[in-house]
């Protein structure tokens, strides 16, 4: 019973194969009917195969260069721009170097202000006691420039 | 002021009296200064390289008079180990105006980190004042003999 009903199975499953096959070669034989068949029918397909290529060829409508170019001609100058715009580092970093070379040079110009202006007054010096060399006598330093003006050079270090 | 720009401004002794003004030379006092110091620093055995003559005026500041006015009231003492450190320290440009022979005979014996400096004056004011900024700093030798000149006329 088991086996009669597989047998039974097996042959429409043969059956329904078959006809697939059948219809799958039917079909191909009929487009190679086709292109063998009268011209009516084979013009019908240029046509329609121009079109296709015809809409292959304007995928890109015309009308879409002049969105497209532009686009790209302004992100180009928009680079540019940007390009432009980022000198921002250079021009930061020579900005830097002018100002430490501006701050030295105002340092070392002031600084010879400072150290040239005579800030001194001259009750400042005249008290101070002074020890002669050699003899150690000592005396009031404003008796250095009582009699005429006196150059003191004023030594760190006589080694 | 080290013993280079002493000898320096020593010099131009000869203008200086010749404008009528006198040069002295302050050391620091307070045992700062050592007597070998000074007897090398006015050495007659130095003769070709003398720094300070025998004949003109050294003094010793017994109360650094002298230096704190330079350092506006207090004793201004450098680092220097910061100047060394200093790229931009006028140190190096005044040790390469050194002669070699100073600097083979250079020592680093006795107080140096109190900086010097110059004064012209006469009876009434302070003409002319330089600071020692940087270590060797020296004042420019045209300005001193300027500074004589007005200190002569007033």
């Amino acid at each position: 019973m088991c086996a009669s009903l597989g047998a039974r199975a097996n042959r429409r499953a043969d059956r329904e194969g078959g006809t697939q096959g059948r219809q799958d070669q039917g079909g191909h034989g009929k487009g190679a009917k086709d292109s063998e068949e009268g011209p009516a029918e084979g013009l019908f397909e240029t046509s329609e195969n121009e079109s296709a290529l015809a809409q292959r060829r304007f995928a890109w409508p015309r009308g879409s260069l002049f969105i497209v170019f532009p686009t790209i001609h302004r992100a180009s100058m928009l680079r540019h721009l940007r390009r432009l715009g980022t000198p921002k580092t250079l021009g930061t970093s020579a900005a830097v170097l002018v100002g430490l070379a501006s701050l030295v040079g105002s340092r070392e110009m002031a600084s010879v202000a400072t150290r040239l202006a005579p800030t001194a007054r001259l009750s400042d010096l005249a008290g101070a006691k002074l020890t002669k060399l050699p003899g150690k006598e000592s005396f009031k330093a404003s008796t250095l420039w009582h009699d005429k003006p006196a150059v003191v050079l004023v030594l760190r270090r006589p080694g | 002021m080290c013993r280079s720009e002493a000898a320096e401004l020593h010099a131009q002794k000869a203008s200086i009296e010749a404008k009528g003004a006198r040069l002295v030379c302050l050391l620091k006092g307070n045992g700062l200064v050592g007597d070998d110091e000074i007897s090398l620093f006015r050495s007659d055995e130095y003769d070709e390289y003398r720094y300070w003559g025998k004949d003109t005026d050294l003094f010793l500041d017994d109360d650094l008079a002298f230096f704190k006015t330079l350092g506006g009231g207090v004793v201004r003492k450098k680092s220097f180990l910061l100047a060394l450190l200093n790229p931009f320290s006028t140190m190096y440009k005044a040790y390469r105006n050194i002669d070699a022979k100073t600097k083979a005979d250079a020592t680093l014996t006795g107080e140096g980190l109190i900086m010097g400096g110059l004064f012209v004056v006469n009876k009434h004011r302070v003409v002319f004042q330089h600071k020692e900024k940087d270590f060797g700093t020296v004042a420019p030798i045209e300005m001193v003999l300027d500074a004589v000149d007005e200190a002569v006329k007033k």
